[in-house]
């Protein structure tokens, strides 16, 4: 109405509120542009900041140990000297002039080493009988000069005056008598050692020589972690470590200095995580992984290749559980099922896809394994028996009359092949029962005890069989879509030429996937190795280094889920698992990425041959 | 011709048979899960027998839990005497006086007087969790029972939870008594450390931390998805960076797990606790694994998931639909809100369905960041402030863990487990039907319309 009586200036109303709408149209656009943007990238660099935090954590593992300047000391610092070993009567050893005496924990064994490096080990309680052993610290030609227990007195370090450095182990022999062995030798020092120090509670040692050096060793790690000048009065003197390891301290007439030194976690580097290591109290050079122990005096042994190896032997098994049975059954859904069962078969494999690993692992761990134990010969029956079924059936059913024979492709084959199968396997599980009856004396797995070959109730096996069926939708799926995806063109142009269908998967179908099926066995794979619940349920955890079948393995992940909670913040432990982490981060992510980019290549591929 | 060809070649019936198999294990699964998980709560017959062993004379009244067969060679192992296959029973004896009672295994051989009475009964009591009574007398504030081993025992009525003689029932009183069973089952919460009782603080643990990482990743992920197809230019590093995103839903979940622990509980959860909660330090509020931290790793979690999904649903719209928009003088913004976000909603939905799928059936990461075998409280309250964040929670994947494996009494806890699954299982399908349904009313939809 008022539009009709003044059109004028409702026009230019109009007019602006146009503009004001189409100035609040673009702030909102640019709003909008601007949320999408910042939210967008942010996640995108957050989650992408995962890998770089995860490094953070890891990083101060292998920071290289650094020292501070020496500092003068104005007020002297009380030291804690060990307390002085009563010599036994010294004349049951006429011959021998001590000048380190050295007791081990249990008070009851001394050591005596004499100015050229003649030792002598003596039982406190039976020292009439003079030295247990006799041996030299040195070669005799030069003098030693120091002689230590490191952290927890199991293990003594010596230097000489030709500046080497050795390690040696207090350790019973077969006939539990204790003895002095050599361990190893650190690498030479230039000139004569003059004094070590211990640290307090781990098993690292300063070294100064007469040359004014300074070195930082750890046990485990023949090379020094740090060496340098001293810069300190020559004059001779004592190194010593301060509780935490933080401050070492060298006191001599004229005074102390003390170092500041940041070394947290000497016993992780590269050589002690993926190399034979020697701990203290062991026979010989091994890998372990052995961690959390109660007492400060027992080393941590943090070696990854026990762990590795046990998610590489349960993938191994996995993947051949699985691969076989996804690429087959793969090419048996997409090459010859009609359509509407194809898709059915398809999704009802991919549905296995859905059950939560925990349920697979919890009926690995309860059901399986006891069944397995039980049935294990079974189970090498129902494999013997398959290829004659195959062989059987390829050989019976072109005999067959051919109204029979209709029978295929509608979906009565499967049905048929199911109850077979069901039959054999019920016939395998008699066989077995029978077998090990007669044969094995009831029990399969106790005759395999016998043999010398280790069962164990939760193995290897069970993890193969349990997460290969875990991966194998993954594989099957990857399979399927490839296959599905190679151009119709290809298959119909071969089957024109006269080619079987059999001859089609051969030289155009199988070739032309192997890319797939590359892709997808890296999927498995990554799958496999990051797989957690089952391998935590249905295998024993002992970290061992083997490929036996039938014993356990403690995974990478399991490590993780297992130890985690516990490690305190911070510590080498908590950080090693951290590497565990990036370990299991950059595996997958590449051989995800790789697996991807097949792929990609290969539907690329796929468009160009379909023109 | 090609046919009879075709099915001489061994590796055609080989792929064929592996087929089978694959669906012969599916059938076992299901029927395994079915039978176990089912059948936990279906009243038994109570028996009543008499052992004779070694010297020992005994009353055994109780429910046969599972029969097995012991072969020479294990009998042998076990140091017993080895002539002949034989047969044991398991028998649920329920709590005795004597101290005898629970689970035990009884040799076939030994057993005599072998009867199911009508008038054994199963008592269940508050305290002492489940009795197998001889007789029954009713006395003025409860009932006198008679025990298997002898002992008379009074029970008071008001701690009383179930009074059973299991063998005069009748088929359907037995089914109204099983969906009893469940129903408890499933809304009460656990008794004798999560070997008896319901799995409520379970379900809802289970339930809230999915929901709560729905909220989270929903917008997150929907929104990366959004800049990642729209916003973007397709640049060599755009590319690249949706290959990692991608990528990411490959790396292993207990990788998520650490990063959980590290970063959300010690350094969000300690910078939390520094700047809000200083009055209670050193006492961790955030600063511990709980709720929120278990809901944000789930996020963290499924983000690549929901991302694909968004990307995917954007994909498939038809640039025609854009270049109209735009064609009528529609912003960008415009476009996107009016146009494609409506037809890309059940593509995101989906999205979001299957990661919380994915997310409910997760257990590995979150034994870092929050969730125990037994929380004493509920994470929600009728008071302020309702949700409780910070608490510790149960969930069904962890309880499968630890009750099937890690608990005291095995035979006790084996077939709850089942159930557990059962639940757990039944409810990652329904989620995962209704993303099916989802996307099929989704493609009709779309086909309809082009």
């Amino acid at each position: 109405m008022t539009r009709q009586n003044s059109p004028i200036p409702a026009q230019d109303n109009r007019l602006t509120t146009n503009k004001q709408r189409a100035s609040r149209r673009r702030w909102l656009d640019r709003l909008w542009y601007l949320l999408i943007t910042s939210a967008g990238s942010s996640v995108i660099v957050a989650l992408l900041a995962i890998f770089f935090y995860l490094g953070s954590e890891v990083l101060p593992l292998f920071k290289p140990v650094s020292i501070s300047t020496p500092q003068a000391l104005a007020e002297p610092l009380p030291v804690a000297t060990t307390p002085r070993v009563v010599l036994p009567d010294h004349a049951l050893l006429p011959e021998f002039e001590p000048v380190f005496v050295l007791s081990e924990p249990q008070q009851r064994y001394l050591l005596l080493a004499a100015r050229h490096g003649e030792a002598c080990l003596l039982d406190r309680t039976r020292a009439e009988q003079g030295c247990l052993q006799r041996l030299s610290l040195t070669d005799r030609t030069v003098d030693l000069t120091a002689l230590v227990w490191l952290a927890g007195q199991r293990s003594l370090i010596s230097g000489d005056s030709s500046g080497q450095l050795k390690q040696w182990f207090l350790l019973p022999d077969q006939q539990g008598q204790l003895r002095l062995s050599w361990v190893k030798p650190f690498s030479r020092r230039a000139a004569a050692i003059q004094t070590i120090a211990a640290e307090q509670g781990r098993s690292g040692f300063a070294v100064l020589d007469s040359a004014g050096n300074l070195s930082l060793f750890y046990a485990n790690l023949t090379k020094p972690l740090w060496q340098g000048p001293a810069a300190v009065d020559t004059q001779p003197g004592e190194l010593h470590f301060l509780p935490g390891n933080q401050r070492l301290l060298f006191s001599n007439a004229s005074g102390q200095q003390q170092w500041l030194i940041d070394n947290r976690h000497p016993e992780i580097s590269w050589r002690t995580l993926w190399q034979q290591v020697w701990y203290e109290g062991w026979q010989q050079p091994e890998y372990v992984w052995q961690t959390g122990s109660a007492s400060a005096a027992v080393q941590g042994k943090y070696s990854l290749v026990p762990l590795t190896l046990g998610t590489l032997k349960a993938a191994f098994y996995a993947m051949l559980v699985a691969v076989p049975l996804a690429v087959l059954a793969a090419l048996y859904t997409c090459c010859f099922l009609p359509e509407p069962l194809r898709s059915r078969l398809s999704q009802l494999i991919e549905l296995l896809a859905l059950f939560p690993t925990v349920i697979i692992g919890f009926l690995a761990a309860i059901w399986l394994a006891p069944a397995l134990e039980q049935h294990l010969l079974a189970l090498l029956c129902f494999f013997g028996l398959l290829p004659l079924l195959v062989f059987g059936l390829s050989w019976l059913w072109p005999r067959l009359p051919l109204s029979l024979q209709k029978l295929p492709g509608s979906g009565w084959e499967l049905l048929l092949l199911l109850a077979l199968l069901a039959a054999v396997g019920l016939l395998a599980l008699y066989l077995g029962h029978t077998l090990q009856l007669s044969l094995f004396d009831g029990s399969f797995r106790f005759w395999l005890n016998s043999q010398g070959i280790d069962y164990q109730q939760r193995n290897a096996l069970l993890v193969g069989l349990a997460m290969g069926l875990a991966v194998m939708p993954l594989v099957y799926s990857v399979c399927f879509d490839v296959m599905s995806q190679i151009p119709r063109s290809l298959t119909l142009g071969a089957s024109a030429l006269g080619a079987t269908p059999w001859q089609i998967i051969q030289r155009v179908i199988l070739p032309l996937s192997v890319p797939g099926i590359l892709a997808a066995v890296m999927l498995g794979l990554s799958r496999a190795i990051g797989e957690t619940m089952i391998i935590l349920m249905a295998t024993g955890n002992t970290p061992i280094t083997n490929f036996n079948l039938f014993e356990g393995l403690r995974s990478l992940t399991a490590a993780l889920t297992i130890e985690l909670p516990e490690a305190a913040v911070d510590s080498s432990h908590y950080r090693v698992l951290f590497l565990v982490a990036i370990l299991l981060f950059v595996f997958t992510f590449t051989a995800n990425t790789l697996a991807d980019l097949l792929r990609q290549r290969l539907r690329r591929n796929f468009q160009r041959l379909d023109g | 011709m090609t046919k009879p060809r075709l099915h001489t070649n061994a590796w055609f019936w080989l792929s064929a048979l592996t087929s089978a198999l694959i669906l012969l294990l599916v059938l076992l699964l299901s029927w395994l899960m079915l039978q176990r998980g089912l059948g936990l709560f279906w009243p038994q017959d109570l028996v009543q027998f008499r052992y004779q062993q070694a010297g020992e004379n005994r009353l055994i009244a109780g429910e046969v839990i599972s029969r097995q067969q012991v072969s020479v060679a294990q009998l042998a192992a076990a140091g017993l005497d080895a002539s002949a296959p034989a047969e044991r029973i398991l028998v649920r004896q329920g709590y005795l006086p004597s101290g005898q009672g629970g689970y035990r295994w009884f040799w076939q051989a030994q057993i005599s007087e072998w009867q199911q009475p009508p008038q054994l009964t199963l008592v269940r009591e508050q305290q002492l969790g489940d009795l197998y009574a001889l007789q029954l007398a009713a006395t003025a504030d409860g009932y006198q029972l008679l025990l298997a081993d002898g002992h008379q025992l009074n029970v008071a009525a008001n701690q009383l939870l179930l009074l059973l003689p299991t063998n005069q029932l009748s088929w359907p009183a037995k089914l109204k008594l099983y969906l009893k069973q469940w129903w408890q089952f499933l809304s009460t919460e656990p008794r004798e450390a999560n070997s008896a009782g319901g799995i409520l603080p379970a379900i809802v643990g289970t339930v809230l931390s999915v929901l709560l990482m729905a909220l989270l990743v929903a917008p997150i992920g929907i929104m990366a998805g959004i800049y990642l197809h729209e916003y973007a230019r397709d640049s060599r590093l755009v590319r690249l960076v949706r290959l990692s995103v991608h990528n990411l839903a490959g790396v292993p979940s207990v990788v998520f797990g650490v990063f959980g622990l590290g970063f959300f509980v010690y350094v969000l959860g300690g910078s939390i606790d520094k700047l809000f909660y200083a009055g209670q330090l050193p006492q961790p509020t955030f600063g511990s694994p709980g709720l929120l931290w278990v809901s944000l790793t789930l996020a963290l979690l499924t983000l690549p998931v929901v991302i694909v999904a968004t990307e995917e649903g954007l994909s498939r719209i038809p640039q025609s639909l854009r270049l109209g928009g735009y064609a009528l003088g529609a912003t960008k913004a415009e476009v996107l809100y009016k146009l494609i976000l409506p037809q890309a909603r059940p593509a995101m939905l989906t999205g979001l369905i299957l990661a919380v799928s994915r997310a409910a059936g997760e257990v590995a990461p979150l034994i870092f960041v929050g969730v125990v075998k037994y929380a004493p409280v509920l994470p929600v309250s009728a008071s302020w402030p309702y949700l409780h964040l910070e608490q510790q929670i149960m969930t069904l994947g962890f309880q499968i863990y630890d009750v099937g494996l890690q608990s005291s009494n095995a035979d006790a806890a084996e077939p709850r487990v089942f159930a557990i699954a059962l639940v757990l299982l039944l409810l990652i399908g329904a989620l995962n039907l209704l993303a099916m349904r989802l996307r099929r009313h989704y493609r009709q939809l779309q086909q309809r319309s082009s």
